[in-house]
């Protein structure tokens, strides 16, 4: 009972704790999570959709803290049309940095990727 | 190098066939001929009759003994380019080049995580595209909000500590040691020289994970967070001594955007939570809290007490600790030893805190109640 009293005066943890874990990227990107040490998973290197570490969110680790993972970037993959001889800018997208007291608390999210292929059997 | 618009067209019976020219001999290695459209000299690659792009057109080069094809279109072997690190790249289609295959992974939000209480909002992950034609977009970096987060320090006792306060016991004052989570907001405790303060409020929070805890080597230690202000001697010189003086800076010194110390915040928001009248401990101003090392001692109800200090591994993180922001002289006893309930040398002179005084006034009184 005194304790339970005392608690009304007191910053017990769980208190005015919130956290919104990061969206995924589009299209395809996976959302992060609430929960400690879960990972929104990123995607393969390949033509092909699958699950992989480019693109994965960031995630946090520290105990009895509120804390949101990133979401992963987005993959998408086809094939374009394109003028021989002209100039693509083709950028690859940092991992956002992570946002805490210490490094190890958080992680930043990892870098995505392009992949581009053409020549003998790209229609 | 490059790729003509213009097409050499060949038909025979009925069926017409383009053949692509190309500007530079590059392109079409050692087996070609040349043309010239509209004044441009351009070139068409000659290979056997064999080849899946050969068209109906033969061509027999000047002392060759057998023709040879003109091909719709050179080979263009297949080629995998990849980009990992982030940045920005230029990439010219190749001659004859005309579809790509692409594939393509925006980078990822970072997380956050409250370690220090507060807003944190992790960074977005950056857009990746070739050119206008394909993109993907980054995932967004986690926020997170805790008021609360134990990392803005200032609790530092277990459950079961006991300090020593004034109790009521059927319309009678007396003292005792109290529980320390038992003690509530205006209660009084003894504090440093004798003096009864009062509990402006009571303060738990969680060790978090960037805290150690530490116990005195003894039956029945005493076992603080390493953070927490306990009354030394050291040297010759009686103060307030730290063990993690790090993370004691970063609570008391660092200036927040509101221009509060962390620890200061923290203080403010608990008052303000729970509509206490504000007490803001200006902390150690006029001189710095020791670091602890080698031959110190402690100031306990007893007196001086010399005794190791241990790591205190069995605590972790989610170890719920106490202690209070205390009125008067902002001091109290746990366990016996004379600790800072926010210590503020300010409204206080703790050159005047008198180790063996208190000793003489209140340990001889209170050590049989412990």
């Amino acid at each position: 009972m005194q304790l339970k009293q005392w608690e009304k005066y007191s910053g017990v943890v769980g208190d005015n704790m919130s956290s919104t874990p990061g969206k995924g990227g589009t299209p395809n990107g996976n959302n992060g999570s609430s929960s400690r040490n879960v990972v929104a998973s990123g995607f393969d290197k390949n033509f092909t959709k699958a699950s992989g570490t480019y693109g994965q969110g960031g995630k946090f680790t520290a105990y009895g803290y509120a804390g949101a993972g990133g979401g992963s970037g987005g993959y998408a993959s086809d094939t374009v049309s394109v003028t021989p001889g002209s100039e693509l800018t083709i950028t690859v997208g940092e991992g956002g940095t992570y946002a805490a007291r210490r490094s190890s608390y958080a992680t930043s999210g990892s870098s995505g990727f392009v992949k581009i292929a053409y020549g003998e059997g790209v229609q | 190098m490059a790729e003509l618009e213009t097409r050499l067209h060949a038909k025979l019976n009925g069926v017409t066939e383009e053949i692509r020219l190309y500007t530079t001999v590059e392109e079409v290695g050692d087996s070609y001929i040349t043309l010239n459209v509209n004044g441009t000299e351009c070139y068409a690659k000659l290979g056997p009759s064999t080849d899946k792009y050969a068209s109906v057109v033969n061509v027999r080069l000047p002392g060759a003994s057998e023709a040879l094809k003109v091909l719709k279109q050179i080979t263009i072997p297949y080629t995998e380019l990849e980009f990992t690190t982030p940045g920005t790249y230029k990439f010219k289609v190749p001659p004859g080049v005309t579809t790509l295959k692409v594939a393509l992974c925006g980078g990822a939000g970072g997380a956050s995580s409250s370690s220090g209480y507060g807003y944190y909002k992790a960074g977005d992950g950056g857009e990746s595209s070739v050119g206008d034609l394909i993109k993907a977009t980054g995932g967004t970096g986690g926020q997170s909000y805790d008021e609360d987060s134990g990392s803005s320090g200032g609790s530092c006792f277990i459950a079961g500590t006991k300090v020593l306060g004034i109790v009521n016991i059927c319309g009678i004052r007396t003292v005792s040691w109290i529980n320390i989570e038992a003690v509530q907001p205006n209660d009084y405790l003894i504090g440093a020289n004798g003096q009864i303060n009062q509990v402006l409020c009571p303060y738990a929070i969680p060790l978090g994970d960037d805290r150690a805890m530490l116990k005195t080597d003894e039956e029945n230690p005493l076992v603080f967070a390493a953070d927490h202000r306990m009354w030394i001697k050291q040297d010759g010189k009686e103060y307030w001594g730290v063990f993690d003086y790090n993370y004691m800076l970063n609570n008391h010194k660092t200036k927040l955007l509101n221009g509060l110390t962390p620890s200061q915040d923290a203080q403010r928001r608990m008052f303000e939570k729970y509509g206490i009248k504000p007490h803001i401990s200006n902390g150690c101003t006029k001189e710095l809290p020791f670091a602890v090392y080698g031959n110190y001692e402690f100031g306990t109800i007893d007196g001086w007490k010399k005794i190791k200090v241990k790591q205190a591994r069995e605590y972790d993180g989610k170890t719920l600790v106490y202690s209070f922001v205390m009125g008067g002289n902002h001091t109290y006893f746990a366990n016996g030893y004379l600790c800072s309930g926010f210590a503020d040398d300010t409204d206080f002179d703790y050159s005047t805190v008198k180790i063996t005084n208190a000793a003489e006034t209140m340990g001889k009184i209170f050590r049989s109640s412990r």
